[in-house]
């Protein structure tokens, strides 16, 4: 090696040195320093590793601990990503259908649809051109009445399967923890079945039920006698915490009425969220104390509707994302249920990503009643809210909120002439459908917003631009000495590529439902009140590179 | 055994074998040539071969690391930039920055891996979290980008901050104004309906 003239300072360090203290930071970070100096800028430009960090850091990816991923050199994972990413921007797609018997309940995690029917419940992979596994389907055994179950829940990444179901008397609830590829209870969970209460007066058929998986914690959310949220240790097979969300709390905010929709998100092992009409409150598990009663640590406000008090309900995009990624972090597949390698039922993830989610989108919205003869359709008003994390941490299960309340906020306009649905992807992107009848057919409009990566990082960067939005909500945050959380807002999205998806023929009955995920776009139909077809677009590219695995 | 070693500047340092051996280059020497004479290390000057010497005594019973497990699988490299800095590693790092880079070229010239790790988390470390700006000022670099490439990569900034203004504006009515007013249908708002489930 040559001697370095002069002092040693950071730019007469050789590349080999450079690239090795760039190789602990974070793809954004690797981004940032491109813009310090040439001889940064050159040397990321040239390494394969350096792009491949950034890529993974556009789609939102991290590097998994798995080898197997490991056994594909950088080049070709790179390749891999910079095909997604062009799929994405073109919107290629390669469509697959599959026919299913009528089904009741479904669940999505990890590539892997589940649909629940009288006896059976069918599992559909979906394909994949990032993690290289084709369209498959297999079923395993329902043991409850599909008229007893209120929701289900999956996390393929635990090969978990969770009914929530009631017993033929109304009186008990339960939630069947079950192996998602085989017809068998849980290996990992302690008790197959844990009842989750005993409600004093037989709870409704027809109420809104929510079960989220984070790693070992499983929350759900239900009205009983009053709205309830119990979080369950699922692999140890007892109740962690149990809130009442009771009547008091809702009359604060409204009178309770059988429309009003609400839900439940996990923020980390250790937070959640409870979005309410006007307001999400954030609720925290006092640190290293589990049995203790999470308490409301913030509330946030959203910008106020009109005078007439417009009440949409709070969609929040970007769970199963965080629920994915958590579980992930618990090791390799063989870690988790070495049973299942050996089936290998369950896709492995060739690219090592793992979906490390830094976005939170909430939107008000309505849904028009569908009046029968007519398909459904989601009428969407208000704008899209998205929160950013503003970091990434080591261990994810104990983000702070400041995390998050301080991240980006973003509204995102929407057609406002048309009724569409939206979802947003753990990039930050945002997926936008809209439903037409066309002829005998329905033709459906994707099309792509973009909350630009970069021009968020470059947003994080300015503390002039850092705006306050006020809090709106019910009670201040008492954590804060200014009074409320503070919420960043990000640049606007910028409008990408569109294209059009036609069913050729749909009956008066049937309605879409539309899933995305980081390489699919579903669309459910359902015929009253059963699932009938699947419509998959998996986005990748079309004329494939003859990948070398 | 006691190996002699000397810096560019000509002094002789004698250490034990085993806290040597942690360099790779010398470990290739003492199993090349054996321990006869003392080796030069003519890149390496003696306040940083101290330091050197000092971190190696210290480390002088750690595993050697195994060649996979540095530039290996995804999952060991991952390991790799996980691995926690234990305190005294620190304390010994924490020095001015000349000599952090000094110590880095020498880590790397003489092959001791887990010393030139510490040395890069640490300037990785210094660099977290910090602007463009705050980079070049912290470690004297200058901005050697001609004004076309430096505007190139402002344009992305530029378009930035014209949507922001937009938002500004339309924020501009006050708390309690709607950032975007959107056509709400009167009737609709009447028939609201939970979501399937």
């Amino acid at each position: 090696m040559p001697k370095s003239p002069g002092p040693a300072t950071m730019r007469n360090l050789p590349l080999e040195i450079i690239l090795r203290i760039f190789s602990f930071l974070d793809g954004g970070q690797i981004a940032r320093c491109t813009e310090i100096c040439v001889y940064f800028k050159d040397a990321i430009e040239r390494s394969t590793a350096m792009q491949y960090a950034i890529k993974l850091a556009i789609c939102g990816y991290s590097e998994s601990h798995d080898d197997h991923v490991s056994s594909k050199p950088v080049a070709t994972r790179l390749n891999q990503l910079e095909c997604h990413i062009r799929a994405w921007n073109n919107l290629d797609w390669v469509e697959s259908f599959v026919t299913i018997p009528n089904a009741r309940f479904k669940a999505l995690s990890r590539g892997i649809f589940v649909l629940v029917n009288p006896d059976v419940v069918t599992c559909v992979q979906l394909p994949s051109f990032l993690r290289d596994v084709p369209l498959r389907t297999w079923a395993i055994e329902n043991p409850v009445d599909v008229d007893f179950i209120y929701c289900v829940a999956a996390d393929a990444s635990q090969d978990l399967f969770v009914i929530f179901h009631r017993s033929s008397n109304f009186l008990h609830s339960f939630l069947r923890l079950q192996s998602l590829s085989d017809s068998v209870p849980h290996p990992r969970a302690a008790l197959p079945v844990l009842e989750v209460l005993v409600a004093s007066t037989p709870v409704r058929q027809k109420s809104i039920s929510m079960v989220q998986i984070i790693g070992h914690l499983l929350g759900v959310f239900h009205y009983f006698d009053a709205a309830v949220l119990q979080i369950w240790d699922w692999s140890a097979g007892h109740r962690v915490a149990s809130l009442q969300l009771g009547s008091n709390y809702w009359e604060e905010v409204m009178p309770l009425t059988s429309s009003m929709p609400l839900s439940f998100a996990f923020l980390s092992g250790t937070s959640f969220i409870i979005p309410t009409p006007n307001a999400v409150d954030v609720y925290r598990f006092p640190p290293g104390s589990w049995d203790a009663t999470p308490t409301r640590i913030a509330s946030f406000g959203l910008p106020p509707e009109d005078e007439e008090g417009f009440i949409g309900w709070i969609q929040i995009q970007g769970a199963s994302s965080i629920q994915e990624a958590w579980s992930s972090l618990y090791g390799s597949d063989d870690d988790i249920h070495p049973h299942h390698s050996r089936s290998s039922r369950l896709p492995r993830n060739p690219l090592g990503a793992t979906n490390n989610c830094q976005y939170i989108g909430l939107r008000r919205q309505t849904h028009s009643n569908p009046p029968p003869g007519i398909i459904y359709v989601t009428r969407f008003y208000a704008p899209l809210h998205v929160f950013r994390q503003s970091a990434t941490y080591e261990d994810p299960l104990a983000i702070p909120w400041d995390a998050w309340s301080q991240g980006v906020y973003a509204d995102a306009p929407l057609s406002p002439e048309n009724p569409t649905e939206v979802h947003l992807l753990h990039t930050g992107r945002i997926v936008e459908v809209l439903h037409e009848i066309h002829g005998p057919g329905l033709r459906t409009s994707i099309s792509l917003l973009d909350l630009n990566l970069k021009r968020v990082e470059l947003c994080d960067m300015r503390k002039s631009h850092s705006d306050v939005y006020p809090v709106g909500g019910i009670t201040p945050d008492p954590y804060s000495s200014s009074g409320g959380a503070r919420i960043r807002t990000s640049p606007l999205p910028m409008r990408g590529s569109s294209r059009t998806y036609m069913k050729p023929s749909i009956s008066d009955e049937e309605w879409t439902e539309t899933w995305v995920d980081d390489e699919h776009i579903m669309f459910v139909e359902w015929s009253e009140q059963e699932a009938v077809e699947l419509a998959i677009l998996t986005v990748s590219p079309v004329n494939r590179h003859s990948s070398n695995s | 055994m006691i190996v002699s070693l000397v810096s560019s500047d000509g002094k002789l340092y004698q250490v034990d074998e085993a806290v040597a051996r942690r360099s790779g280059v010398i470990y290739t020497v003492l199993e090349d040539i054996g321990n006869q004479k003392p080796i030069p290390l003519l890149n390496v000057p003696s306040h940083v071969l101290k330091q050197v010497i000092e971190y190696c005594e210290y480390h002088r019973t750690d595993p050697l690391p195994q060649d996979a497990e540095w530039s290996g699988p995804a999952r060991a490299e991952l390991v790799r930039r996980k691995a926690v800095v234990s305190d005294w590693d620190k304390k010994f790092i924490d020095c001015d920055q000349t000599l952090l880079f000094e110590i880095i070229q020498a880590a790397s010239y003489l092959d001791i891996k887990p010393l030139l790790d510490l040395g890069c988390k640490t300037v990785a470390n210094m660099m977290t979290g910090k602007s463009v700006e705050d980079i070049r000022a912290l470690f004297h670099i200058e901005n050697d980008f001609t004004p076309e490439e430096e505007t190139a990569m402002q344009v992305e900034r530029s378009e930035f901050e014209s949507l922001y203004n937009i938002m500004i504006k339309s924020m501009a009515g006050g708390v309690n104004a709607p950032v975007t007013s959107l056509p709400i249908p009167g009737k609709a708002r009447r028939r609201l309906r939970a979501p399937h489930y």
